[in-house]
């Protein structure tokens, strides 16, 4: 899956099931992705346990936004 | 083949058959019709086609096909339906499909047909899309299991979801509310008869859901496979022990006598 189908299937899936935050989008995703694709997506901070977003999920925030005027609520 | 655990009223202690019967008679809960049918999930592949499982055994196969499922039932007949329902199926919701392709979420499918019957009613062809699962063959871990999640993803398919695949009718998580059955006086029947002991806790619970099933179901109670309810996480089976016992009894090879031997002085 490129990185723009993975855009236009987060897209789909997010609309579809309403979301309203990148963490309720980012388990949808990791839900229905095969393992494969899973593995691009970021791990919790191993001492903090904090949520950072690598590039991908950036980039599918952003064109996410774009495309459907939601701005996704982001992890602290 | 995949089973899920569903708790039988008749099963039940007193304490916990007067709290569920309560809440199946006096509150409106979703309950979701059973019937008589043929199970098969189905998963989307990474080559964007479907695969199929219908027992443990099939998941470690990479790639099972409509025809391939079909062919191994005994029943030639039923063999051609599934697989045409199957292939119906198919071409109809590929393209609404709820996971990526190469997804480890099923779809779990229940095959209906006039020619698939046991003793229940005459089914319509239909193509029931009951509910969203993972699936696992480890017997440490139950074999079909559900989240908030899946869930949440199935009831959106829900809404997109074709309603026919071919000749067959699609029903995606057909349900159902309880009519609140209070006045008609099988609660305090029931709880009068428990009370008295005059007849045993099996056959009251057995009355309980023989009402349960005539009052929303609209068919004799002794030749309907029944619904099931969700009660705090539990899931319960309202089906009468004339029917369940039956279809126990028929599926058991009949035993033949032991074969003896011996000296008689």
């Amino acid at each position: 899956m490129t990185d723009h189908e993975l855009l236009e299937y987060a897209i789909d899936i997010g609309t579809r099931c309403e979301v309203s935050s990148w963490m309720d989008l980012k388990k949808i995703l990791l839900v229905s992705l095969p393992p494969f694709e899973r593995s691009r997506f970021s791990t919790r901070d191993p001492v903090t346990k904090c949520q950072v977003l690598n590039q991908l999920e950036a980039k599918i925030t952003k064109g996410f936004q774009e495309k459907t005027g939601i701005k996704l609520e982001l992890p602290r | 083949m995949f089973k899920e655990k569903r708790t039988k009223l008749q099963s039940l202690d007193y304490d916990e058959l007067t709290r569920v019967s309560e809440a199946l008679c006096h509150e409106s809960i979703e309950a979701f019709p059973i019937f008589e049918c043929i199970k098969v999930f189905a998963k989307l592949t990474k080559s964007n086609t479907l695969t199929f499982v219908r027992h443990p055994s099939d998941l470690g196969v990479e790639h099972i096909s409509a025809q391939d499922i079909a062919s191994r039932m005994k029943n030639e007949q039923r063999s051609k339906i599934v697989c045409s329902a199957l292939n119906d199926f198919s071409t109809a919701v590929i393209d609404v499909w709820p996971f990526a392709p190469g997804s480890s979420s099923w779809l779990q499918l229940e095959i209906l047909h006039p020619s698939i019957r046991h003793k229940g009613p005459i089914n319509r062809p239909s193509i029931v899309v009951r509910k969203a699962c993972r699936l696992s063959s480890l017997k440490s871990q139950p074999s079909i299991s559900t989240s908030p999640l899946l869930e949440r993803m199935f009831r959106s398919f829900v809404k997109s979801c074709p309603s026919a695949a071919g000749s067959f009718e699609i029903l995606a998580r057909p349900s159902f509310f309880l009519k609140n059955i209070a006045g008609t006086g099988v609660m305090t029947e029931s709880k009068e008869l428990l009370a008295e002991g005059t007849m045993s806790q099996l056959d009251v619970a057995d009355y309980i859901c023989q009402n349960l099933i005539k009052n929303n179901n609209n068919e004799p109670a002794n030749l309907s496979p029944g619904f099931f309810v969700k009660i705090e996480k539990e899931s319960y089976h309202i089906v009468t022990t004339s029917y369940s016992s039956k279809l126990a009894d028929e599926s058991k090879p009949k035993k033949l006598p032991l074969l003896t031997a011996g000296w008689i002085k």
